[in-house]
C-alpha cells in the first residue's frame, strides 16, 4: 500500500462515484469508474471481475438496490487480490452485513459520505465486526492519501452524516407533501432560519431521491423504529423517475441535464 | 410610517422593536412591569451602541431609532398600532388573553400578529373577533441579524390581504419572508427536529461521541454541529421545542424526544448559559467535551 500509484476501481451511483474517482485520480491513482448502469449490460459483472483482478483498492458505492449491491460486492470480493482493500458504502446497510456476503470480510471497510465531496472533506469509516485492524489502518491511510479526512465511527446503517441529512430530507419532504409550504420556501427557511449549507430538498436532489429512500428504508428495517418511515412523496417521485439532478428532475427541474 | 406595537420586551420582543425602529416606525413596546419594558429598551440601546461602535450604523440613526420607541405597561396605548406583534412567553392562556384584549383595544383594521414558535395561530385567532386579521409572524433569534420570517397563515381564516401586508412589512425590513401553514413547528422548528434527534440517537447508540459527530456535521458545511448548537440554544429550550412538536403531532415516533435531553436538563447542564452542556464552558472561554 505504500506505492504511490495505486489502481482504484469504483462501482456505483453518481455523483459520489465520480467525486471519489476524481479525488483518487487527482492523488495520482489509476482510476476506473463504473456507474451502476454497467450492470444493465449482459457482461457487466464480468467487466467488474476483470477490472478487480488488478485493483489495489475497490469501492462499492451502491445503496439504492440491495440486490445490485450484493452482486457487485460478491464479484469484487471474489476477483480482488487477497491483500486488496474493499470499501463498501454503509448508507443502507452495515459493513458487517456486507461482509457476510464476502469470502474475505476481514479486508472490508464501511464508509459514508454525501455529495458534494471534495478535497479536504470527511469520509466516515466503519469497521465491520469481522474487519481486521490492519485493514482499518490501511483504509485510513488510503483515505488520507486522496485528500480526505478519515473519521472512524461504529458500524451502523447510514453512519453519521447520511442519517442526519436523510432525516432532514424526510421531514422536509413530508412538510412539502402536507402543504406546509412550497419547495423553495422550505429550502429558504432552512438555509436562513438555521444556517444550513443548503436546503434539504435541494440536497436530496444532489444525493438522489432513490439513495435517500434507501437510507431511510435501511434504518427502518434495521431498527424497527417508526421514526424512519419514509414520506410517501419520496416513493411517488422515484416511481415517476424524478430522482434528482442525475435524472434532470427531482424536487426541482434542471435544464443543464 | 405606521406605528408598530410589540407586546413583550424580552429577547425576541426587544429585537423586533429594534428592527421596526431602525426602519423608521414609531414603536410601542409593552411589558407587564415597567422594569421589564425598561430592560428591553436598555437591550436595544446597547445593541444600537454596538452597531455604532462597529461602524454598521451612524450615531444619529441609532439615536433616532431609540427615540422612536416608547416603553409602556399600559396595553391600551396599543390603540395606535397598525400592526401589533405579540412576543409574550409561550403560554396559550396568557396569549389568548392578550389577543382578546388587543382585539378590543386596536382599531378593527389593525393586524394582530404573533411571534409564537409552537402554538397554533388558530387558537389565538379564536380569542378575537377578527380572525381574518390574525396571523403568525415568526422571527428568529436574534431578530436584527436573522433574515428569515415565517409568515403563518391560518387554514380557515387569515385573509390574503393580511398575509400580503405582513410579507410586505418583512420585505421593507430587509427580511426574507416565507409563507407557512398553521401546522406544528411551522417549517423550521419541524424540519430541523432530526438534526438534533438523530444526533442524540447516534450518541445514545455509541456510533460516535459528541465532538466527532459535531466535526463530521461541520465538515459538510453546517456552521455548527448539533451538540454545540444545542448548547448555544439551551438544552432546556431545545428539549421544550422537541416536546411541544412531539405532543402537537400526538406522539408521532418521528418527533420522540431523547432521554439524553431529559437527563441533561435534570442535571442542570443546559449549555453555554450554565457553563456546561455537552461541552464545558467554565474554563476561560475554552470549550471541551464533557465526559
Amino acid at each position: 500500500m505504500s506505492s504511490p500509484a495505486k489502481r482504484v476501481l469504483l462501482v456505483g451511483e453518481p455523483p459520489l462515484a465520480d467525486e471519489l474517482g476524481q479525488l483518487c485520480g487527482d492523488a495520482g491513482c489509476a482510476v476506473s469508474v463504473y456507474r451502476v448502469e454497467v450492470l444493465a449490460g449482459t457482461d457487466g459483472l464480468e467487466v467488474i471481475r476483470r477490472e478487480a483482478k488488478s485493483a489495489d483498492v475497490a469501492f462499492d458505492i451502491l445503496s439504492a438496490s440491495i440486490e445490485a449491491k450484493q452482486q457487485v460486492v460478491t464479484a469484487l470480493d471474489a476477483a480482488l487480490a487477497p491483500d486488496a482493500l474493499l470499501f463498501t458504502s454503509a448508507l443502507s446497510t452495515t459493513a458487517t452485513q456486507v461482509g457476510s456476503w464476502a469470502g474475505r470480510p476481514e479486508r472490508m471497510i464501511g464508509f459514508a459520505a454525501l455529495p458534494p465531496l471534495g478535497k479536504g472533506g470527511t469520509l466516515e469509516l466503519a469497521a465491520g465486526l469481522r474487519s481486521n485492524a490492519q485493514a482499518v489502518e490501511r483504509a485510513c491511510e488510503f483515505v488520507a492519501s486522496i485528500g480526505l479526512e478519515p473519521v472512524l465511527v461504529k458500524d451502523s446503517v447510514g453512519l453519521v452524516l447520511p442519517r442526519i441529512v436523510c432525516g432532514l430530507v424526510n421531514e422536509a419532504a413530508g412538510a412539502l407533501a402536507e402543504g406546509v409550504a412550497d419547495t423553495a420556501a422550505i429550502d429558504t427557511a432552512m438555509r436562513l432560519g438555521t444556517n444550513y449549507p443548503r436546503g434539504p430538498l435541494e440536497w436530496a436532489d444532489l444525493i438522489g431521491l432513490d439513495v435517500v429512500l434507501a437510507v431511510l428504508e435501511g434504518l427502518q428495517k434495521e431498527t424497527g423504529d417508526d421514526r424512519y418511515r419514509p414520506a410517501p412523496i419520496l416513493r411517488q417521485y422515484i416511481r415517476a423517475g424524478w430522482l434528482g439532478r442525475k435524472s434532470g428532475k427531482g424536487f426541482y427541474t434542471y435544464t443543464d441535464h | 410610517m405606521e406605528t408598530i406595537g410589540v407586546i413583550g420586551a424580552g429577547t425576541m420582543g426587544s429585537g423586533i422593536a429594534q428592527v421596526a425602529a431602525q426602519f423608521g416606525h414609531p414603536v410601542i413596546l409593552y411589558d407587564v412591569a415597567q422594569a421589564y419594558a425598561e430592560r428591553g429598551l436598555e437591550k436595544i440601546r446597547a445593541a444600537l451602541a454596538r452597531n455604532v461602535e462597529k461602524q454598521r450604523m451612524e450615531r444619529s440613526d441609532a439615536e433616532a431609532a431609540l427615540g422612536l420607541i416608547t416603553p409602556t405597561t399600559d396595553l391600551s396605548t396599543m390603540h395606535a398600532a397598525r400592526i401589533a406583534i405579540e412576543a409574550a412567553p409561550e403560554d396559550i392562556d396568557l396569549k389568548r388573553d392578550l389577543f382578546a384584549q388587543l382585539d378590543r383595544i386596536c382599531p378593527p383594521e389593525s393586524i394582530l400578529a404573533s411571534n409564537t414558535s409552537s402554538l397554533s395561530i388558530a387558537a389565538l385567532a379564536d380569542a378575537t373577533k377578527r380572525a381574518d386579521r390574525v396571523a403568525g409572524m415568526h422571527f428568529f433569534n436574534p431578530p436584527p441579524l436573522m433574515a428569515l420570517i415565517e409568515v403563518v397563515r391560518g387554514d380557515t381564516f387569515g385573509s390574503d390581504a393580511t398575509i400580503a401586508a405582513l410579507v410586505d412589512l418583512a420585505r421593507r425590513w430587509g427580511k426574507t419572508p416565507v409563507i407557512a401553514r398553521d401546522t406544528p413547528g411551522f417549517i423550521v422548528n419541524r424540519v430541523a427536529r432530526p438534526f438534533y434527534l438523530e444526533a442524540l440517537k447516534l450518541l445514545g447508540e455509541g456510533v460516535a461521541d459528541v465532538p466527532t459527530i459535531d466535526r463530521i456535521v461541520r465538515s459538510a458545511g453546517f456552521r455548527m454541529g448539533p451538540f454545540e448548537l444545542m448548547d448555544l440554544i439551551g438544552i432546556d429550550v431545545n428539549y421544550a421545542v422537541t416536546q411541544s412538536v412531539y405532543n402537537a403531532f400526538f406522539q408521532d415516533a418521528r418527533y420522540r424526544p431523547h432521554p439524553i435531553q431529559q437527563r441533561m436538563v435534570e442535571s442542570g447542564r443546559l449549555g453555554c448559559k450554565t457553563g456546561r452542556g455537552f461541552y464545558d464552558y467554565s474554563a476561560t472561554g475554552e470549550t471541551k467535551a464533557t465526559p
